[in-house]
């Protein structure tokens, strides 16, 4: 099958996901109750700022108007300017993106680095000691709030060992080198509970495929257990783990919103809490469809590797 | 299975293949156990809390702060001299009830888009599921974020928004069943009989026959909730001081974490035995339920 033909026809069948998530954001602002400009300016706002704020929102039109009109700014990347310091929304995601995007990456690594080895050794020994016990540390392991093990790795790591360095870390394009060491103890609290995630259905997936019929062949024809199991066995569970891989985006990214914040790092995650506390919307509103659109594109790579691996889906 | 892999795209289709009937490591008793109790206490939290904190969870006391576990104070006191136990108490009941009310919104919300999804089909189907996948684009704490943003900072607020990111997880969950269950035969049996329409053949017949699993979910769905509820709470988006409640409780003990480090173990501990409680007993329903699965 061509990749070509394949992207682009993901990419048309994406327009009407692309078009709701962006009318989702645009409608976010619509939910603040009474007058989103007395909202924004606060209870001793003068009327002239009122006035201001209405029109650089666009509340004076109809609603469809101010939509298009939204939406015709993404299309230039306008994402309208900061009530307080005036800066360019998009320019303070610009900035903060590449923070964001290190320790999701770093974290989804954590994750597979964890949760891949674990899964297989978990299916080589259905039913065991090993098992059992992988299988419910994984279980466990869902069950911690990601930014509570980001807490406890700085206590141990960073207060008690001193091995690397706690909360607050320079911006990655200032010092990427200090931007990715103070990324390793976040990227291993994010990536620990993507791991279990990853752990659990590796092991699921395996353990199907090793009672099928293939793996008796193998077996039968004296192929070593170890050789079936990393190669044989591995790749045709290759499908649900890319699976597992890309819904794993989404959650890395919602957990990097709170590990941010613990580590203090000036991420997206940051820059959206602080947004909310000033009441600075059009940041809130600006980082919630990046992070959509983040989701959004790396669903479509995974669909299309999913097609490339695996010749029966058309 | 096979109706709802036609229609979507590979991505979710496998991701609802992956959670459903795959095999399971068999648990040691002891944990089935002990979940049961952590959700039992669970129980007892939330309907009697209040009137087992030993002190008032919002007195302060600045001649003992950061005091020391002791016959007193069980688990030592805050900054302010609070006794953490009592706060654990009562925010224990906090984060249960608001997580309650988190998986309310997203049943009310996800059962009927879901069920309407697979009951008519066609382009209701479409359309319904195109705007529920696209919910599921947006990382869950983000969106959360972005609607206690505009709706306004608050526990109800927060859950409300916590409910909306929760509901295409059930919503496509009772599509699928409903999906499979219409097409059985006792239902075509009772629409030749001349049931029809919501109240003749979807809450008689449909309904009872495809919510089992949507009952166990909840269980995993009220334990993403608390984390969810935790994450906002943390951010202080959520409670409000001097309101209590697990997220609100470590936020609190991080910021003095230096002078009273072992403060942030209680609340995390706290959180992470109640979830894996609820995906534990999530398992447990699952297996029960599953006629093929059952020992």
């Amino acid at each position: 099958m061509k990749v070509g033909s394949v992207v682009t026809g993901r990419l048309l069948s994406m327009i009407p996901t692309l078009i709701l998530a962006t009318l989702i954001v645009f409608m976010l602002i619509r939910l603040i109750p009474g007058d989103p400009a007395n909202a924004i300016a606060g209870e001793y706002a003068t009327p002239e700022r009122l006035a201001e704020i209405r029109s650089q929102l666009g509340l004076d039109k109809p609603l469809v108007l101010q939509y298009l009109g939204w939406l015709g700014g993404l299309f230039t990347g306008d994402l309208g300017t900061s009530f307080m310091t005036g800066q360019s929304v998009l320019g303070l995601i610009l900035e903060r993106l590449p923070v964001t995007i290190t320790l999701t990456t770093m974290g989804l690594l954590v994750a597979v680095l964890i949760g891949l080895p674990t899964g297989i050794l978990s299916a080589s020994r259905s039913g065991g000691r090993l098992d059992r016990f992988l299988t419910t540390a994984a279980t466990l392991g869902l069950a911690m709030p990601n930014f509570w093990l980001g807490m406890v790795l700085i206590l141990v790591f960073s207060i008690s060992l001193g091995w690397l360095p706690g909360p607050g870390g320079p911006l990655f394009l200032a010092d990427p080198v200090g931007s990715i060491r103070a990324t390793v103890l976040p990227a291993i609290a994010l990536g620990m509970v993507g791991g279990a995630e990853i752990c659990r259905q590796v092991r699921s997936a395996m353990v199907e495929d090793l009672s099928s019929d293939h793996v008796r062949t193998h077996k039968a024809k004296g192929i070593p257990w170890s050789r079936i199991l990393w190669v044989h066995s591995l790749k045709n569970s290759s499908l649900p783990f890319l699976t597992i891989v890309g819904l794993q985006i989404s959650r890395l990214l919602s957990g990097a919103v709170v590990v941010e914040t613990v580590f203090g790092l000036s991420g997206l995650g940051t820059l959206i809490v602080t947004a909310t506390n000033q009441r600075e919307y059009l940041i809130v509103q600006g980082v919630v469809l990046i992070m959509a659109l983040l989701v959004i594109f790396t669903n479509l790579v995974v669909d299309v590797l999913y097609r490339v691996i695996d010749p029966r889906i058309k | 299975m096979s109706a709802t892999a036609t229609t979507l795209p590979p991505s979710s289709a496998a991701a609802a293949a992956l959670t459903t009937t795959r095999p399971k490591a068999r648990r040691l008793p002891i944990v089935r156990w002990a979940s049961i109790i952590i959700l039992l206490a669970a129980l007892v939290l939330l309907a009697a809390g209040r009137w087992l904190t030993p002190y008032d969870p919002t007195a302060q006391d600045l001649t003992s702060v950061f005091a020391s576990p002791s016959w007193q104070h069980w688990l030592g006191t805050d900054d302010l001299g609070r006794d953490i136990f009592s706060r654990m108490i009562a925010g224990g009941q906090a984060t249960i009830a608001a997580s309650l009310f988190a998986v309310f919104v997203a049943l009310v919300l996800g059962l009927p888009v879901g069920i309407a999804a697979g009951y008519f089909g066609g382009w209701v189907d479409t359309a319904l599921m195109r705007v529920v996948d696209t919910f599921l684009a947006f990382p869950a704490i983000v969106l959360a974020i972005g609607v206690t943003a505009s709706m306004g900072i608050g526990l109800v607020n927060a859950m409300l928004a916590v409910g909306i990111v929760l509901a295409p997880a059930i919503a496509r969950l009772a599509r699928a069943q409903t999906l499979s269950v219409k097409e059985m035969t006792y239902v075509e049996a009772a629409r030749s009989f001349g049931a029809k329409g919501f109240s003749g053949l979807i809450l008689p017949h449909i309904v009872p026959n495809m919510i089992q699993p949507v009952i166990v979910q909840t269980s995993v769905i009220f334990g993403h909730a608390m984390l969810a509820e935790a994450s906002l709470s943390f951010l202080q988006l959520g409670v409000q001081a001097p309101g209590s409640s697990w997220g609100a409780v470590l936020s609190r003990s991080y910021s003095f974490m230096s002078q009273a480090p072992m403060a942030i173990l209680i609340p995390g501990i706290a959180i992470a035995l109640m979830v894996f409680a609820a995906n534990i007993m999530a398992d447990e329903a699952q297996d029960w339920l599953d006629p093929k699965r059952r020992r």
